[in-house]
């Protein structure tokens, strides 16, 4: 049997499995309560309403149920579905049904009516569960049949009993070696440790309406709580912090220039804030993931003012669109307020590696200080976009189809900047082509061309003297580095089709004015899956050989896997995610939505 | 190499290998056939050679050159993927699979032994395509002709390169490439002088590599009278790999190095048994098909002067153990395994290639072989028959830790193991908390940490 | 008796149970425990890649020349650290300055050679191998002495290269393996469990082989190394040592030196790089950053093996590959030049500066003019220190230096 080993299809997989089997049963919603039960030191605490409903809710979306429908044709999971494993847990799973006299989905279903709370508590060192099922009766008939069965088993392996009853006021206890579960009236409780499952029994018991829900951090952070969430996390970061003051997360320092420009912001909400939210919402063809921590815009430090801006109101300018577009990534960073922070923001040795790097920079940029007087001229509105390229038929194309990568950057004064870019830009290709050829590799002819409002200084790879026409030419031939100018942009990219792209694209980068609600998007990201998916097409053939290579798969086995990835990505849209601020929050957001055309194709 | 005199009976040794009855002919002299000429055998392959007769599975191993049209294809599909990253990094992996999945084992080992004979570095080189097209041209020969093959490679451009003959001008003739053709690849030190290698120089002058060609630019040429080991003529440098190819010392010098590979690390470096197969090399015309098939079917060859009396190559170590379970792996960690054991594929460590030996072995490579071994067996990718190790067994009649061992030890062990050791392995794999797959999979661990198991 | 000798008798009486190893234990511990008694030199060789500055390393305070050629890169003399009247340190490197005071630092002055190469490469390679261009470059001259100390013994590493870089041809030897060691962890067996570890070493002890077999051969490197695995576990493990070393990059590799060292692994060489001396342009923010990670590192090394009492066993050797121009460029940093100090830490050798300064004045082309070759350094070190050969090393007899105190 030929068993598929990546995560992605596990996931897939359980999906399905969820999907298929899970429940079916309309139930009428209640807000869970439960958080009255755990203790109030718990840390991390996460609910789910009603996991029923959700799924149910789920099934009568005609996107979903779209989705699991090609899910089940993906020849990966109907490997699966017709696999050993799986028809094992099917057969157990008809077992249980026999003797419960029900279905699964419909007892699992009963189980979990009233939702499902989960805590983690650091005192105890405990992890606990806690589900309310809609009947006592239900409950007991369940973990009894389930206790039989598990104890059946026990026996006839010759193996001692693997839970030891007892009873704790009301409850009935069942413990096993590293956890144990009880239940109380229609309540089931799951805990790894006695302290822990005693003190949520007690809660439960004596009806208590403290415990955490009482707890301050965890009533204000109730409060964002959004509606129609289906899922709701809290976590408290200010007991984690004490908890833990030497994470790294806290330390409100990066310490490396990569990881700043990309955290430095979080390492400042981490550093104070009290705790986090997360939900998970449902939108227009899709889903919606938020993360959310209390945060006071107005007091940021001045270190950070090259992350969030002055009085964190910098915006990250709108995402940029071109022609097979994959990912567009806008930021608001003030990369020169960042160098001239290094001493602050990073460690020594960050520090003396900066000062390091900055006799080379500065050596480039004829003398001028790289921090000071280079990276000043560019605004902070920056962004990163990558776009599938199209190859030019008569010139050679590369087995191996890389997209273009294009860094675009607002000048603040143009005339006097482009000239020192441009020249470093034919400068690096001049040593690209020195060092190129010292090594054997193909040339760059530099090209200029005006446009509007600008110009474009773009290469070509030059094709070697004897070359034919070859679709299968070396990986170099996807770059055509180029820079370009356009009005106050500028433009750097590996190819020059981006570049020009980038260039003469009707959108600027433009800020979109800030919300009434006074939000501030500090950075912005869109995905195109559909691009990503076609480029994972135009890479099939190495796609699959890197599989053979790093799986240890047989062709056939790669093949299948690369397919399923390129059918499972045309089952989703569009992704965007966006870090943004408000006078009291930093909320971390991302989008999935769902293809819903019938049949999506190519 | 060291060379001693053996009490070795040179007619016995040569002649073939009878086994006097046909119980002496066993499954575990199949497996060490198959670890000497392949890369490890898996149990269907021991059963099907146990029909056939030791001349018999020496020559259909000779005979075979062509290797299956699958793995040919696929081979190549890698192949293109790989030379399209442009990177000769990747290559170690593309020939591994080749090494798993080949169908001709001997060609692909000969071809190995071709790579350190005929030792060139991509760390140099860089040019992924040139390091291929080598890697073709010695799997092309690997059975072949000798002499074609140093035709072949002294006009390599990988080999070129490699040795800085890019250029070859006859003001200063470049004798990198004429001293390491003479010591290294057809006649072994002391058989030459100083100046047969400055007057072969004389005769590859002209020798050049353009745009990762060979080309001859006869305006750089010395077309004057060379004299090389006393014959004198206004060679070319065609004519002077072939004055190296007629010296009578490079048969023996191939033939034993051939021994050493195949045969022996140690003590057989006899010259009384390396003349009657350098003889009989030198009378087909250097061919390297009927001298393997005279020695890899000899009695020497099974004899106990052979069994064990190699120590495992990191590839034979690693490749083998797979190939004798039919494993497959993640090939990209595999090879940082085994370049961190001491042999990364296309990257010998200098002119000279690999050592072999007991070179292979010290604190830091035995630690590596085990780790090696240990993350390969922990890895999800990792799989036998393309299952679980448990399944794998199962579907060979092996259902108990006890039958495991056994088994095991039969597969890949070189040098019996005694029952005691076997016990405590046993013993200590009912120790371990776990699922049989656990348990076998640490009882497999420990088979191929044992020294026993470092040897082929 | 010496520390390191003392710890492990400590350990037979009370490690060995905790290691699981009790019937093992003693033959094992006592094997080491010998070893430790008859320690063997070893010598640390720290490759400072770029071309050091010299006159910013070792500053002529006194001298106008250097102040006239260099208006903005040089140390002012009040903040130099003074090593003599005329001489002192750069103040990045107190960690040197401490060194020197402990009377454990030498400095070698005007070190280089003759027709000095000003590429980056080249250099290096004659610093590497003793070989200029035409010359065979199949080795290097560690690799040279690491066959010459380990012939017979084949199969030991007798030397090893610390970093994830490219091996330096320095080490590359024509009959010995000399591994590149990333991290330490690649000598931990990775089967955690005591009893997995136990049962391999178990079930590799020797029997009913003949001594001079292959299989007696693997058996005895198999529990060898099984042992130095453990031992290293017990160094790193072990809270024996006080010393913090600095986060930096050095710093970490000379840690694992000291741990590998401990660890009784045999090893007589180890090479450690340090690269970003190139400093064409504004050197001293670069410069200074570089001098602090190379002496506070050595500092944090010298204390280690103090206090683990290995500092008579070890010697380091810094060098580079060149030094810079006496003038400063347009760029406020220095180009390629030519002789340059070398610096060598350990207990036995002569402290302070060793051989006189090259002049300022006379110079070659802008250049110093060397005075000591640097294989006159090499061959001090390998004949003192590593009890070699040198003339077979480097090809003939060179002088040697005044590096060691006479004992």
């Amino acid at each position: 049997m030929t068993t598929c080993h990546s995560p992605l299809f596990k996931t897939v997989i359980v999906v399905v499995l969820t999907a298929l089997f899970g429940l079916e049963v309309q139930i009428e919603v209640r807000a869970g309560d439960a958080a009255r039960f755990f203790p109030a030191t718990t840390i991390v605490y996460a609910e789910v309403d009603q996991p029923a409903g959700l799924i149910d809710k789920a099934q009568q979306n005609p996107q979903i149920s779209h989705l699991v429908g090609e899910l089940k044709s993906i020849p990966a999971a109907r490997k699966a579905i017709e696999g050993k494993d799986f028809q094992k847990f099917q057969f157990a799973l008809k077992v249980v049904e026999a003797k419960l006299g029900q279905k699964w989905p419909e007892a699992l279903s009963s189980l979990t009516h009233h939702g499902i709370s989960f805590g983690v508590d650091p005192v105890s060192d405990g992890v606990a569960i806690l589900m309310q099922a809609k009947e006592t009766e239900s409950l007991d008939k369940i973990t009894s049949s389930l206790l039989e069965m598990v104890e059946q088993d026990a026996k006839s392996k010759g193996n001692d009993p693997p839970f030891e009853r007892l009873d704790y006021r009301e409850a009935k206890v069942f413990k096993a070696d590293n956890f144990g579960f009880a239940t109380w009236k229609n309540w089931l409780l799951i805990a790894n440790k006695s302290d822990v499952g005693r003190s949520i029994l007690d809660a439960l018991i004596d009806d208590s309406q403290k415990g955490l829900a009482s707890a301050e951090n965890f009533q204000n952070a109730s409060k964002s709580r959004t509606e129609n969430a289906i899922a709701w996390v809290y976590v408290d970061i200010d007991a984690a912090r004490a908890a833990k003051p030497e994470e790294k997360i806290y330390s409100n320092r990066a310490d490396d220039p990569g990881g700043e420009f990309l955290l430095g912001g979080l390492y400042s909400a981490f550093h104070e804030t009290p705790y986090l939210t997360g939900e998970l919402l449902p939108i227009d063809n899709g889903l919606k993931l938020r993360f959310s921590v209390p945060f006071d815009r107005s007091s940021i430090s001045e270190e950070r003012v090259h992350f969030f801006g002055p009085d964190g109101k910098g915006t990250a300018s709108t995402p940029i669109r071109v022609p097979g577009n994959l990912l567009t990534v806008s930021f608001y960073r003030d990369l020169s307020q960042m160098y001239q922070r290094a001493g602050d923001l990073f460690d020594e040795k960050a520090n003396d590696d900066l000062a390091k790097a900055d006799v080379g920079l500065s050596t480039l940029f004829s003398g001028r200080n790289f921090a000071d007087e280079v990276l000043s001229g560019i605004s902070p509105q920056m962004q990163f976009v990558i776009a599938r390229q199209t190859f030019a038929e008569d010139k050679p194309i590369p087995s191996i189809k890389l997209p273009g990568f294009a860094l675009v950057a607002e000048l603040k004064d143009p005339k006097a900047s482009r000239k020192e870019f441009r020249r470093n830009f034919i400068n690096a290709i001049g040593f690209f082509n020195i060092v190129g050829a010292m090594n054997g590799q193909p040339q760059l002819e530099i090209d200029f061309e005006s446009i509007e409002g600008g110009e474009l200084v773009t290469t070509n790879m030059v094709p070697e003297v004897d070359q034919k026409p070859d679709t299968e030419a070396r990986i170099n031939y996807n770059f055509s580095p180029s820079i370009a100018f356009s009005d106050n942009l500028m433009i750097i990219s590996t190819t020059s089709e981006l570049a020009e792209a980038v260039a003469t694209s009707k959108e600027r980068l433009s800020i979109e004015p800030a919300e009434d609600s006074g939000d501030v998007q500090n950075t912005a990201m869109l995905l195109s899956v559909k691009e990503l998916v076609r480029l994972v097409v135009d890479n099939r053939q190495h796609l699959i050989s890197q599989n053979m290579l790093k799986e240890g798969h047989t062709q056939e086995e790669a093949e299948t896997e690369i397919d399923s990835l390129v059918k499972f990505g045309r089952l989703l849209k569009n992704s965007r995610a966006a870090l943004s601020t408000s006078e009291t929050t930093l909320e971390f957001t991302l989008e999935v939505e769902i293809n819903s055309e019938k049949s999506p194709r190519e | 190499m060291k060379t001693g005199q053996t009490n070795i009976d040179t007619d016995w040794a040569w002649s073939a290998y009878q086994p006097e009855q046909p119980q002496d002919w066993t499954q575990r002299q199949v497996a060490h056939f198959y670890r000497r000429c392949g890369l490890g055998a898996n149990p269907e392959m021991l059963k099907a050679g146990l029909q056939k007769s030791p001349v018999e599975l020496a020559v259909g191993q000779i005979s075979n050159r062509q290797e299956s049209a699958q793995v040919e294809q696929e081979s190549a599909t890698l192949a293109r993927s790989v030379l399209a990253t442009a990177d000769a990094k990747n290559l170690p992996a593309w020939w591994t699979h080749r090494l798993l999945n080949t169908s001709v084992p001997l060609q692909e080992k000969m071809t190995l032994f071709w790579h350190g004979h005929f030792a060139t570095g991509a760390e140099k080189v860089k040019d992924a395509q040139l390091m291929f097209d080598q890697n073709q041209i010695l799997r092309e020969y690997a059975l072949g002709n000798f002499g074609r093959l140093v035709h072949e490679i002294s006009q390599d451009p990988a080999m070129l390169l490699y040795l800085d003959s890019a250029s070859n001008r006859k003001v200063h003739p470049n004798e990198n490439f004429a001293r390491e053709i003479m010591e290294l690849f057809v006649l072994g030190e002391g058989n030459y002088s100083e100046t047969d290698i400055r007057e072969l120089a004389r005769c590859f002058t002209g020798w050049e590599i353009r745009r990762d060609r060979f080309y001859f630019n006869r305006f750089q040429h010395d077309f004057d009278e060379k004299t090389i080991f006393s014959h004198s003529g206004k060679f070319t440098g065609e004519e002077g790999v072939d004055l190296v190819l007629e010296h009578p010392a490079g048969p023996e010098f191939i033939v034993g190095k051939l021994i050493q590979f195949f045969i022996a690390d140690e003590g057989l470096q006899d010259p009384q048994l390396i003349k009657p197969l350098a003889q009989k090399f030198r009378n087909s015309g250097l061919e390297v098909g009927p001298l393997l098939e005279t020695m890899l079917a000899s009695n020497l060859f099974y004899s106990e002067y052979a069994q064990g009396r190699k120590i495992r190559s990191p590839v034979d170590f690693a490749v083998g153990f797979l190939n004798s379970l039919e494993g497959s792996t993640n090939l990209l960690e595999l090879n940082k395994g085994l370049d961190e054991i001491g042999q990364r594929l296309f990257y010998p460590p200098n002119v000279k290639g690999w050592e072999g030996g007991r070179i292979w072995i010290n604190s830091s490579t035995l630690l590596a072989r085990t780790n090696l071994m240990q993350s390969l067996l922990k890895r999800d990718e990792t799989r036998f028959g393309q299952g679980s190790l448990s399944e794998y067994c199962k579907s060979h009649g092996v259902t108990t830790t006890k039958e495991a061992v056994d088994w095991f030890a039969e597969l890949l062990l070189a040098v019996p193991l005694n029952d005691h050791k076997q016990s405590e392995i046993v013993q200590r794999c009912e120790m371990i908390d776990g699922s049989y797959e656990t348990k076998l999979k640490n009882l497999l661990g420990l088979i191929v940490s044992l020294p026993e198991y470092q040897l082929a | 008796m010496s520390l390191i000798r003392r710890e492990f008798l400590q350990l037979t009486a009370t490690g060995s149970a905790v290691l699981g190893f009790q019937q093992t234990a003693p033959a094992f511990w006592g094997k080491i425990a010998d070893q430790a008694a008859g320690q063997e030199n070893i010598l640390v060789v720290v490759q400072l890649t770029g071309g050091n500055d010299g006159l910013n390393t070792i500053v002529p305070y006194t001298q106008d020349e250097y102040y006239k050629q260099r208006p903005k890169l040089a140390i002012p003399k009040n903040d130099v650290l003074k090593i003599d009247n005329e001489f002192g340190f750069n103040p990045a490197l107190d960690g040197f300055s401490e060194l020197l005071e402990a009377g454990l630092l030498g400095v070698v002055q005007g070190v280089g050679y003759a027709q000095p190469n000003r590429s980056h490469f080249e250099s290096m390679d004659i610093w590497h191998t003793c070989q200029r261009k035409a010359g065979d470059r199949a080795d290097g001259w560690l690799g040279r002495a690491i066959d010459q100390m380990a012939e017979g013994v084949s199969t030991e590493t007798t030397g090893m290269h610390i970093g994830n870089r490219k091996q330096p041809l320095a080490v590359a030897s024509r009959h010995h393996r000399v591994p590149s060691i990333r991290t330490i962890e690649q000598f931990r067996l990775q089967s955690q469990e005591k009893a997995s570890i136990e049962a391999m070493r178990s079930l590799a002890q020797s029997e009913n082989s003949a001594g001079d077999s292959l299989l007696n051969f693997v058996q005895t490197s198999t529990t060898t190394a099984i042992d130095v695995s453990q031992k290293l576990q017990q160094v790193k493990n072990s809270k024996s040592t006080n010393v913090i070393y600095p986060e930096s990059e050095l710093a970490g590799k000379l840690k694992t030196v000291s741990q590998l060292i401990a660890s009784e692994i045999g090893a007589r060489v180890y090479y450690v790089e340090i690269d970003g001396f190139d400093t064409h342009a504004f050197q001293a923010p670069a410069h200074t950053a570089l001098l602090r990670e190379l002496g506070d590192a050595l500092k944090a090394f010298a204390e280690d093996l103090l206090e683990k009492g290995m500092q008579e066993q070890v010697l380091t050797m810094c060098f580079s590959e060149f030094g810079r121009r006496v003038a400063q460029n347009a760029s406020d940093g220095t180009d390629h030049g030519t002789a340059a100090p070398m610096f060598l830490i350990g207990s036995g050798i002569e402290t302070g500066l060793i051989g006189k300064h090259p002049s300022l004045s006379n110079l070659d082309n802008g250049d110093l003019k060397f005075h000591t070759d640097f294989r006159q350094v090499y061959a001090t070190i390998l004949e003192n220190w590593l009890n070699c050969d040198s003339s077979l090393i480097l090809d003939k007899q060179y002088e040697s230096l005044p590096l060691f105190v006479a004992s």
